[in-house]
C-alpha cells in the first residue's frame, strides 16, 4: 500500500522530500542526494593513495576551503553513480536532511561561476547549503580510481 | 501563496526616505519645474559617498546571518537570506579599494543595500545609509576626481550634496564586474 496520501482527479501527489547527506568543510555546507551512498566511513589515514591519495575526490579542495579549517578527521562516502562508484571525501561532520523540493533554488545569477559544481541551494536551519552536482564531481574524479562495476540490481 | 516572512531588522527604501523627512536632513532637495532629477541613495563606504539609484534599490537590511560561499573571490562575502531569497553579499569596500574608517566604523553591525540590475541581485555591504537625496540634472557632473582604477568604471556622475562629494553609482556595471566567473 503506497504511503503517499490519496489524491483528487487531476491532482498531483505531493513529491517527497530530498533526502539529502549534507557535510560541513570549514565554514562551507554541502550535501549530496542520499541515495546515491552506497556506503558510509571514516577515513583510514593509513591508505595512502586511496583514502588520502589521488585517487578520491577531496571536498574540501574541490571547494577551495583553506587546508587549516578543515577538520583532519574525515568520513569517505562511496557513491553509486548509474553503476560507476565514486569515492567521496566528505568533512569530519556529516547527518541526513531532509529537503522539501519548492526549499530548494537555483544559485542566484551573480555566482553563475560557481554553480557549475552545484545543482541549486536550500536554507536550512537559518544557513544556506549547496547541492553537489553528482555529474559534476564524477567529471573532476581521476580516471585512475573510476571503476565500472555491475550495478547492484542487475 | 502567502507572502514571505520580512525579518524585522530590514528596512525599504521608502522608510529610509521617510526617515530622513522626518528628521528633516537636507538629502531631499525639490528640484524646478520640468528639471529631470534622479533620486538616489546615498550610502558611505570608508570615507568616500555614494549615491546609488533608488530605481535599482530593491530593500535596505542589517546582514547578520552570512552564509559562506565556495569558490568566491574575496569581495564575495556569502549568501545572505532577504525576504526569503538567496541574495550574495558583496563587500564593497574590498571590490573598490575603499579603505574603511576604523574610527568611523566602530559599529558592528553590518548594514546592506540589496540592489538589482536585470537578472542580478546583491547586496552591497556598506558602513552608513543616509537616507535618499534628489538630485537635478544641472547637479551632475561628469566623474572627474574619480582616478581610481576600480572605482572608475563604476562611477557615472558626480555632486555635491552639502559639504559632501558624492558619486552616482552605475548599478549594472557594479554587479556585471563583481559578479562570479
Amino acid at each position: 500500500m503506497s504511503a503517499e496520501p490519496a489524491t483528487g482527479p487531476g491532482e498531483r501527489a505531493p513529491r517527497p522530500p530530498l533526502l539529502l547527506l549534507a557535510t560541513t568543510i570549514g565554514p562551507v555546507t554541502v550535501a549530496l542526494e542520499a541515495g546515491l551512498v552506497v556506503s558510509l566511513r571514516a577515513a583510514d589515514p593509513g591508505a595512502p593513495g586511496a583514502d588520502n591519495g589521488p585517487g578520491i575526490v577531496d571536498l574540501a579542495a574541490l571547494l577551495g576551503v583553506d587546508a587549516a579549517l578543515v577538520a583532519p578527521e574525515a568520513r569517505v562516502a562511496e557513491l553509486d553513480l548509474d553503476g560507476e562508484r565514486l569515492r567521496v571525501r566528505l568533512g569530519r561532520r556529516v547527518e541526513l536532511r531532509s529537503v522539501p523540493w519548492h526549499a530548494v533554488d537555483p544559485l542566484p545569477a551573480m555566482l553563475a561561476g560557481v554553480g557549475d559544481l552545484f545543482l541549486g541551494l536550500a536554507l536550512l536551519d537559518g544557513r544556506y547549503l549547496f547541492l553537489l552536482d553528482p555529474d559534476r564531481l564524477r567529471d573532476r574524479a581521476p580516471t585512475v580510481f573510476r571503476s565500472n562495476v555491475e550495478p547492484a540490481h542487475a | 501563496m502567502s507572502e514571505p516572512a520580512r525579518s524585522e531588522r530590514q528596512l525599504t527604501a521608502d522608510a529610509v526616505s521617510a526617515a530622513a523627512t522626518a528628521r528633516g536632513e537636507a538629502g531631499v532637495r525639490p528640484t524646478g519645474p520640468g528639471e529631470r532629477s534622479t533620486s538616489v541613495v546615498r550610502i558611505r563606504v570608508g570615507e568616500v559617498w555614494l549615491g546609488v539609484p533608488c530605481a535599482a534599490v530593491e530593500t535596505i537590511c542589517v546582514a547578520n546571518e552570512v552564509t559562506a560561499v565556495p569558490r568566491t573571490p574575496p569581495h564575495v562575502l556569502g549568501l545572505i537570506n532577504v525576504q526569503g531569497r538567496a541574495v550574495p553579499l558583496v563587500d564593497l569596500a574590498r571590490y573598490l579599494g575603499l579603505t574603511p574608517a576604523p574610527d568611523r566604523d566602530a559599529d558592528d553591525s553590518k548594514r546592506a543595500i540589496v540592489v538589482t540590475a536585470g537578472e542580478m541581485r546583491a547586496g552591497l555591504l556598506c558602513a552608513q545609509v543616509c537616507g535618499i537625496v534628489e538630485l537635478g540634472q544641472a547637479e551632475l557632473r561628469p566623474p572627474h576626481s574619480v582616478t581610481d582604477p576600480q572605482l572608475k568604471p563604476v562611477v557615472v556622475h558626480e555632486a555635491d550634496v552639502g559639504e559632501r562629494l558624492c558619486l552616482l553609482v552605475d548599478v549594472a556595471a557594479l554587479l556585471e564586474g563583481a559578479r562570479v566567473r
